[in-house]
């Protein structure tokens, strides 16, 4: 069934859609994650233009953000000052990406921007993943048990100023790191079309020493409102969200996610996360391929103004 | 100067002359056109009578029509890539200020037999004679053949010939198909009629191509109102992850 979309200004088939917003809802609740990273770059290879690409996944991410922060509002896993935070700093850097993204639009250079980000970000961060996995695989299979390791708990960044208090996460810590978290992958998200919770959640755990119980809810919240800042804002910048393709995202997503978090279950940890990283890789990768390989065709048309 | 002009005072009516024997009667199967959510194209019928009198000189070589559908124009911008440190970069671009978001020409023999290349061009008829802001031999063929080549293999620039078919000497018709990504606005029909080698008749047409719906407010209030429009969708993101966290809860 052919719908057409009223911003992208195409026609589609609904099904196609639907199975991808199902297929990237699945995974990422197998894997604990939104998927926008994945998402994007899925809708643009098949031909959706990457600016309403990446604005259009911001609200897919709203809303699958929103079914998870809501169950673990219900268990009280989340704070709410952390993710207020990173969501204040967040809204700024959302703004500079914002901004960004429409100016490479008028240059003609954010297909490239948006390309060479997801080439660098995510080759880096699926080789690491995939790197950690295999070699927790490894041990496990050799017997070994994997040294646990119990780092102090203070790290140089607990070393830092304008320290405030956290108490849901018992943290007393710098704002500084939480505001270049928060700022940063309001950026990234912004400009890329990413909730960033594959990149919030280990930076929590590992860098702040959140509680592991508290991180995601708040992760998620965090994600819910710098994604919902982003929608706002490309609706503004540049006209590119498109509603009807976003529903359509939303239903799939928010199906999928709920297999594919009993899926989730049901798999190892280092599995999982093997999985995650050979994924995260390839998308990468393919993104290399299509910046290094002669070009199908040298030219491209942009329309400027009505 | 007066002579020159009287001349061409002349010229011109001699050229006029024979183009008010033959008129043009011509019209669209419909002049609105609606595109909604199931829409994947259609097809434009355009038809015509070319009505002679008494005093109308035989034409032994018979008439031929071009129908020339046009879009509305858009600012356009051709970017050719180069390698650049081992990756693709846009670099060179080209504009064309006046690009037919949709242009599609049909006609009865190829426009070569039909006329000659200036009547072409100064009637803007054919993708080669097309100006679309910067007429062609301006250094910018490379980009002029890229936009046409592109926006040929969108379906939204065409051009056709034999397509228009005389069911009698002067009786016309022709099929024109608008894809499904065909732009909304305000189009043209334009429908010229030629007799050995001469422009007879021409004749203009409105077609009105509107998105419909649930589909056109969209596009509109997102235009008009982009603030309320990102709220809303916000609205509606919030509302359908609830909804899924309700539907599907377990704990």
């Amino acid at each position: 069934m052919e719908i057409y979309l009223p911003i992208a200004e195409t026609p589609v088939n609904v099904f196609v859609i639907f199975a991808m917003g199902g297929a990237v809802g699945f995974v990422g609740g197998l894997l604990g994650i939104g998927g926008g990273f994945l998402l994007t770059p899925l809708l643009i290879f098949s031909g959706i233009p990457a600016a309403v690409a990446v604005a259009t996944v911001a609200p897919q991410i709203v809303a699958s953000s929103t079914s998870g922060a809501f169950s673990y509002f219900r268990r009280k896993a989340i704070d709410f000052k952390l993710a207020g935070v990173l969501f204040a700093t967040g809204t700024v850097g959302s703004a500079l990406g914002a901004w960004l993204f429409a100016t490479l639009g008028r240059t003609g250079t954010l297909d490239l921007v948006i390309s060479l980000c997801y080439m660098i970000f995510l080759g880096t961060i699926g080789a690491i993943m995939l790197w950690e996995a295999v070699r927790s695989m490894l041990r496990s299979r050799r017997g070994e048990t994997p040294a646990l390791r119990r780092p102090g708990q203070h790290n140089w960044i607990h070393g830092l100023p304008f320290k405030i208090r956290f108490r849901r996460s018992r943290l007393y810590v710098s704002l500084l790191p939480i505001a270049v978290l928060g700022g940063g992958i309001g950026f990234l998200g912004t400009l890329l079309g990413i909730g960033g919770g594959f990149i919030l959640v280990p930076a929590l755990i590992y860098l702040l020493r959140v509680p592991t119980s508290i991180v995601i809810g708040t992760s998620l919240l965090q994600t819910l409102g710098t994604m919902a800042t982003a929608t706002v804002l490309h609706s503004v910048g540049t006209g590119t969200v498109d509603a009807v393709l976003a529903l359509i995202l939303m239903i799939g997503g928010v199906i999928g996610a709920q297999f594919g978090a009993q899926m989730g279950l049901k798999l190892r940890g280092e599995v999982l996360r093997g999985l995650m990283g050979l994924l995260v890789l390839t998308v990468g990768i393919r993104f290399a391929v299509e910046l290094v390989a002669v070009p199908r065709d040298m030219f491209s048309l942009a329309v400027l103004a009505w | 100067m007066v002579r020159r002009l009287a001349l061409a005072f002349l010229a011109a009516l001699a050229t006029a002359a024979p183009a008010a024997a033959e008129t043009l009667v011509a019209s669209v199967s419909s002049s609105r056109i609606e595109i909604s959510s199931d829409f994947t194209g259609t097809t434009l019928v355009v038809f015509g009578v070319i009505e002679r009198d008494a005093r109308t000189v035989a034409r032994p070589g018979g008439y031929d029509v071009v129908v020339v559908v046009r879009g509305p124009d858009e600012e356009v911008v051709a970017r050719r890539k180069q390698r650049t440190f081992g990756i693709w970069v846009n670099r060179e671009s080209e504009r064309f200020p006046e690009a037919p978001s949709f242009y599609s020409v049909d006609s009865t023999r190829p426009l070569d037999e039909i006329t000659s290349p200036e009547i072409l061009s100064a009637h803007d008829l054919g993708l080669r004679y097309a100006d679309f802001g910067r007429g062609p031999g301006q250094g910018n063929e490379p980009f002029r053949n890229a936009l046409i080549r592109i926006r040929e293999s969108a379906g939204l620039f065409a051009e056709r010939s034999g397509t228009v078919t005389m069911l009698t000497p002067t009786f016309f018709q022709v099929g024109v198909p608008l894809p499904g990504t065909v732009p909304d606005g305000r189009f043209t029909v334009e429908i010229s009629l030629f007799g050995d080698g001469a422009l007879l008749a021409h004749n203009i047409a409105d077609l009105a191509v509107e998105k419909s719906g649930f589909e056109d407010a969209v596009h509109v209030i997102a235009g008009e109102q982009p603030l309320l429009y990102g709220f809303v969708v916000v609205a509606m993101a919030i509302f359908a992850g609830w909804l899924g966290g309700v539907v599907f809860r377990r704990d």
